[in-house]
């Protein structure tokens, strides 16, 4: 054990490795070995250090220390000592040494529990499923009495399986054998459950875990097996064991009898889980057999979903009374069902009639889908929820039944008593709701331009602003967390205006007028997350993107939502306002979730493991895979090396590697805007995005770019032009090759996504150009290292750099404009550096008058790149177009006749300084690039 | 329409229309996944035929003897789907597994005392202040400074007495200290 004196040192050395002072770390390791300590914790810590310090002779001096500890006699057995060398072997990525020396130390102390465990937690924490399964198989074979270790083995054979690659032998083995285990743990589970022996299954995570592993294992049978298991006596939806998880186990139950098609079962099942059914198991907490009746666990749209569902199976097939029964259960429920209760009958009404409405058939008293939606309307129109419960219905209709659905609407309205305050608020939900409607049966249709679309919108623009206005007044005690009853007539009036401009885009005046309704809506509903996240997107779109910046902190996006949200604002970031240094801080700030994510999972598996909480794990780590994967993760660090590039600063340090390493996965949540479109036209949302939506195809390729550049700096030859040589000798793997040279990457993806269609491309065309002409000096740069003077000197007769930047369109600058401006920049930069290259590494084959041209016309255009800004800022200055525009945001015919009005939206000196705002937020953008 | 189900680990993806609203609070992944680890029946998430998140529960089982119970730790609904009783759809949940799962005396909450829409909800469900906590909650988004809390209890069928509520609890003062279990 180690004394005081040597663990204060050993803590010095420790704080030197966590300010990553590693020389330093490494001085203090070997001072300490020169005056004769030879502890093993500190040769370990030395080998540990080494690994940190780039270079081959540290490795191999690492190595050499972990080698002599890994292959002591008796072996090292302190954990701490253990814990050192697993991460130095995994460095040294070598795998089969972590296993080695953890086996030894378990091997040489059996009955040494603790150790075991530790060997089994360090494995699960590095996420080594293979030393996982040895260690736990170790542990339930060793510790027979710990029912857990039995459980850990087969949950760790079931991850040792899943990270397999399908077709290895080992891949199957693994998984029988964790089926095995489990089936025996079901088969040693007795139904009387009283007693049951240790290594039988005791709890419904258990029970989820047999579930969860049977699909994994036997994916032809797996819905039969997983039935049985769900039906049986000792672990069934209706065991003992089971009740600790019934509903989720009920669930389960429901999903299989669907999938297997099971109709009749199904029925009946979810017949006697709905109120007033047969089920032993709906009883509330407090066991009131009356309450249950009513709102017993059964009145769950799951459940009514399988029970119309299945009626209207049954009936297809030919069992026509069963429909006739259903429809008889679901009036029923509505007749008794108190008001106010839950939605989910009413709603199963209309899915009732739904299933018919084609047929024109179904059983007696069956209402067409137009009465069902026009009754559900009757009961649900003062929620918000009415618009999204009704919409897959109401497209069902034909146009006509569309439009005397509205009329409908509109009468139910008309006849809203509105005395008392509740009474008007219920009112404006109502009218909101057939404000969506109409947006869903009108102006979603809309898609081409023309004097009649323009009226149509502009009247449903008015209409909302109207409404929201008048909502106003009943909103006075609402507290400053709420938001105002009429806001969501707000959004609808910005929706139709950018309907107008996404029409006829070189009219901005909707755009203008859509920020000058938003800032207001956030005046009054400070907090209201919808009318934020649009600001922050018209912000960009307009080019004001100072002004996304000061908004976007309003959200408070934290934790987990950095990875699903930030992208609201940060896509192509770098490539609008790269010299505002809020940028990088929110950037940078964004990207800790990954880091702190890498650390919370490994904890987190470890306590799932602890708490016996198995039906989690394989979430656990999807959640971590998928968040260390992220595309988002890759988007961050590709944009601040783009910007410590535009702003000479030096590229972060923790992110020298801009990676792509595995599977790539996409958690941005684009679903969280208001949406009331046609179900076949696309969300609203991706009608307001700054160019087609980035994902892998743009993280591998702009990946690709930095790895380029930094070859570029470095002048190292990249490991790809070696792994090609080996591709000419036929011995190496063809597609791994070409995935690792950067130039194949990025030509493949732009080849992908010219063939793709529109919705499914990622690239801005100014995206493309820059790409090219990273190819071009990919090969270059390939060329170079291979010696190929004849390849050079054909590359550099291309073209690199356009030659003029005359036909850039200026007349209405926004975020494109800044998106060229900053990318044909970053495009200089890159040729500069590739000027540098070619004269330390070319300087023989190429004649110094033709690099000194490139750099020329790189300098060139960069400023040519900057006098344009110029010019740009001083059309933005100019005071008759800002008048101009804010006579067309203020204009009488449409929306401008109520933005004039001093209540609510101050009036037209207040747009006018809205607008001016607005187009200082551009200008400073644009000025950013000149400079 | 609503439909109760399990909360997931990959919920933390989808949360965002309860999880922006700024009396929602947005902790670190693993204090979700300590809950999803620990007390997985008492964690869930009502989503609507879409799919998408309305609300969420999570909650935990704590104390010893009489004290037994179960804790809201967070109860949340998204504002465009308030007034539609999801709350109690959760809350009963909550109270199912407190009473037949966990077999806890009681369910317990801690609600901001301004919060008095919240606080006659929780009334309505059959809570009653137990205890009044000063100062429980910081300040934060809306909020001006520290704030009380009550303490609000609702007793379970194994509290035959009813020895986990009392009267007036409104006037009986604790310190955060002392609510620890």
């Amino acid at each position: 054990m180690s004394s005081a004196p040597a663990d204060r040192k050993n803590q010095m050395v420790r704080d030197q490795i966590e300010a990553g002072q590693f020389k330093q770390a490494l001085q203090l390791c070997n001072r300490r070995i020169k005056k004769g300590e030879k502890t093993e914790y500190l040769w370990a810590l030395k080998a540990f250090v080494l690994t940190q310090i780039p270079g081959p002779a540290n490795a191999e001096e690492a190595e050499q220390l972990a080698r002599t500890l890994s292959d002591k006699t008796p072996p090292v057995v302190a954990t701490d000592v253990l814990g050192l060398l697993t991460r130095v072997w995994v460095q040294l990525e070598d795998t089969a040494e972590v296993l080695n020396v953890w086996e030894r130390a378990v091997k040489s102390q059996p009955q040494n529990e603790d150790l075991a465990r530790d060997w089994f937690f360090m494995a699960i924490r590095m996420e080594d499923w293979r030393g996982a399964q040895k260690a736990a198989m170790n542990l339930q074979t060793k510790h027979t009495k710990r029912r857990d270790y039995f459980f850990w083995a087969i949950v760790s054979c079931l991850l040792l399986h899943n990270s397999l690659p399908e077709g290895v032998p080992e891949r199957k083995l693994f998984g029988t054998l964790a089926y095995r285990m489990i089936d025996k743990a079901r088969n040693d589970t007795p139904a009387d459950t009283t007693i049951i022996p240790a290594r039988g299954i005791q709890t419904s995570q258990e029970i989820n875990l047999m579930l969860e592993l049977i699909p994994h294992i036997n994916p032809q049978e797996a819905d039969k097996l997983c039935l049985e298991v769900l039906n049986s006596n000792n672990l069934g939806v209706d065991s003992t064991v089971g009740s600790g998880d019934w509903w989720g186990l009920a669930r389960k139950r429901l999903d299989l009898l669907e999938k297997t098609e099971d109709w009749k079962t199904l029925y009946a099942l979810c017949k006697s889980l709905l109120p007033g059914g047969n089920s032993e198991n709906g009883d509330s907490a407090n066991g009131e057999q009356s309450k249950r009746e009513i709102t017993g666990r059964g009145d769950d749209w799951r459940v009514w979903k399988g029970f119309v569902q299945a009626a209207g199976k049954l009936y297809d097939a030919g069992d026509k009374s069963v429909s006739q029964e259903a429809l008889e259960k679901i009036v029923n429920h509505r007749k008794i069902a108190a008001a106010g209760s839950s939605r989910n009958g009413d709603l199963a009404l209309v899915k009732f009639a739904s299933f018919f409405h084609d047929k024109s058939d179904g059983p007696e008293g069956t209402p067409t889908l137009q009465e069902a939606v026009e009754e559900y309307f009757d009961r649900i129109c003062t929620k918000n929820c009415c618009f999204e419960d009704l919409q897959e219905y109401l497209e069902m209709l034909e146009d006509v039944e569309q439009q005397d659905f509205l009329k409908y609407v509109e009468k139910k309205i008309a006849s809203m008593p509105q005395e008392m305050e509740n009474q008007t608020i219920d009112a404006i939900n109502a009218i909101i709701n057939q404000q969506k409607f109409i947006y869903l049966t009108s102006i979603s249709k809309l898609d081409t331009a023309s004097p009649a679309t323009t009226k149509t919108v502009t009247a449903f623009v008015t209409a909302n602003i109207q409404i929201y206005t008048n909502a106003l007044q009943l909103g006075t005690k609402l507290l400053v967390t709420d938001n105002q009853y009429g806001d969501d007539a707000a959004l609808l009036s910005v929706m139709g205006l950018i309907r107008l401009f996404t029409l006829t885009p070189t009219d901005q005046a909707p755009l203008y007028q859509s920020i000058v309704i938003l800032e207001t809506l956030l005046q009054k509903s400070k907090h209201n997350y919808q009318a934020l996240l649009l600001l922050v997107r018209l912000y960009l779109l307009i080019g004001s993107i100072g002004q996304a910046v000061t908004t976007y902190p309003r959200l408070n996006i934290k934790q987990v939502q950095n990875d699903t949200l930030s992208h609201y604002l940060t896509t192509r970031i770098s490539t609008l306002l790269p010299n505002d240094r809020r940028v990088s801080v929110l950037i940078s700030d964004a990207l800790e979730i990954y880091d702190s994510s890498r650390a919370q999972s490994a904890n987190m598996l470890q306590l799932g493991f602890e708490r016996g909480g198995y039906a989690q794990m394989m979430g656990f780590i999807e959640l971590s895979q998928r968040i260390a994967g992220s595309v988002c993760r890759t988007m961050g660090e590709i944009e601040l090396h783009r910007i410590s590039r535009l702003t000479s600063t030096p590229s972060p340090e923790h992110l020298q590697e801009v990676g792509v390493k595995g599977q790539v996965w996409d958690n941005r949540d684009f679903d969280v805007i208001l949406n009331s479109e046609l179900s076949s036209k696309p969300s609203f949302e991706s009608t307001i995005r700054l160019g087609p939506k980035p994902a892998e195809r743009w993280a591998l390729s702009f990946a690709a770019v930095e790895s380029i550049v930094d070859s570029l700096k470095t002048g190292t030859k990249p490991p790809y032009i070696d792994a090609r040589v080996t591709e000419a000798n036929g011995n190496g793997n063809a597609s791994t090759v070409a995935a690792q040279d950067p130039s194949t990457i990025i030509t493949l993806a732009i080849n992908n996504d010219i063939e793709s269609p529109p919705s499914d491309r990622e690239f801005t065309s100014q995206e493309i150009q820059f790409l090219r002409l990273l190819t071009t000096i990919s090969d270059l740069v390939t060329a170079v290292h291979k010696k190929s003077a004849e390849s050079v000197t054909s590359l550099l007769e291309q073209q690199l750099l356009p030659s003029t930047l005359d036909s850039l369109p200026t007349e209405t600058p926004d975020w494109s404009l800044l998106h060229t401006l900053w990318l044909t920049k970053d495009s200089c930069i890159v040729v500069a550096l590739l000027v540098d290259f070619l004269r330390k590494h070319a300087a023989k084959v190429i004649k110094s008058n033709a690099l000194t041209g490139l750099k020329e016309a790189a300098g060139k255009m960069k400023k040519d790149v900057e006098e344009k800004a110029r010019e740009v800022v001083k059309e933005l200055e100019d005071e008759e177009r800002e008048q101009k525009l804010v006579d067309q945001v203020l204009s009488e015919e449409g929306v401008g006749k109520w933005l004039r009005k001093e209540e609510v939206w101050g009036g037209v000196e207040k747009v006018v300084e809205r607008v001016g705002r607005v187009r200082e937020g551009i200008r400073e953008a644009v000025r950013g690039v000149s400079k | 329409m609503s439909s109760l189900r399990p909360f997931h680990a990959l919920d933390l993806f989808r949360f965002n229309a309860t999880n922006l609203d700024p009396l929602t609070e947005n902790y670190d992944i693993s204090f979700y996944l300590n809950y999803l680890a620990r007390w997985p029946t008492y964690f869930c998430a009502v989503e609507n035929a879409r799919g998408r998140i309305m609300g969420y529960i999570m909650g935990k089982s704590e104390g010893h003897y009489t004290n037994w119970h179960g804790h809201v730790t967070a109860l949340t609904v998204a504002p465009s789907y308030r007034r539609l009783g999801l709350a109690k759809m959760m809350m009963d949940e909550l109270e199912r597994v407190t009473d037949s799962v966990y077999r806890g005396y009681f369910v317990d909450l801690f609600v901001r005392v301004s919060n008095e829409i919240a606080i006659g909800m929780y009334e309505k469900l059959g809570y009653s202040v137990y205890r009044r906590v000063v100062e429980y909650y910081s300040g934060g988004a809306g909020f001006a400074g520290d704030e009380d809390a009550f303490d609000m209890r609702k007793p379970m069928s194994r509290d035959k007495k009813k020895e986990s509520v009392r009267e007036n609890g409104r006037d009986y003062h604790v310190s955060p200290e002392e609510v620890w279990f």
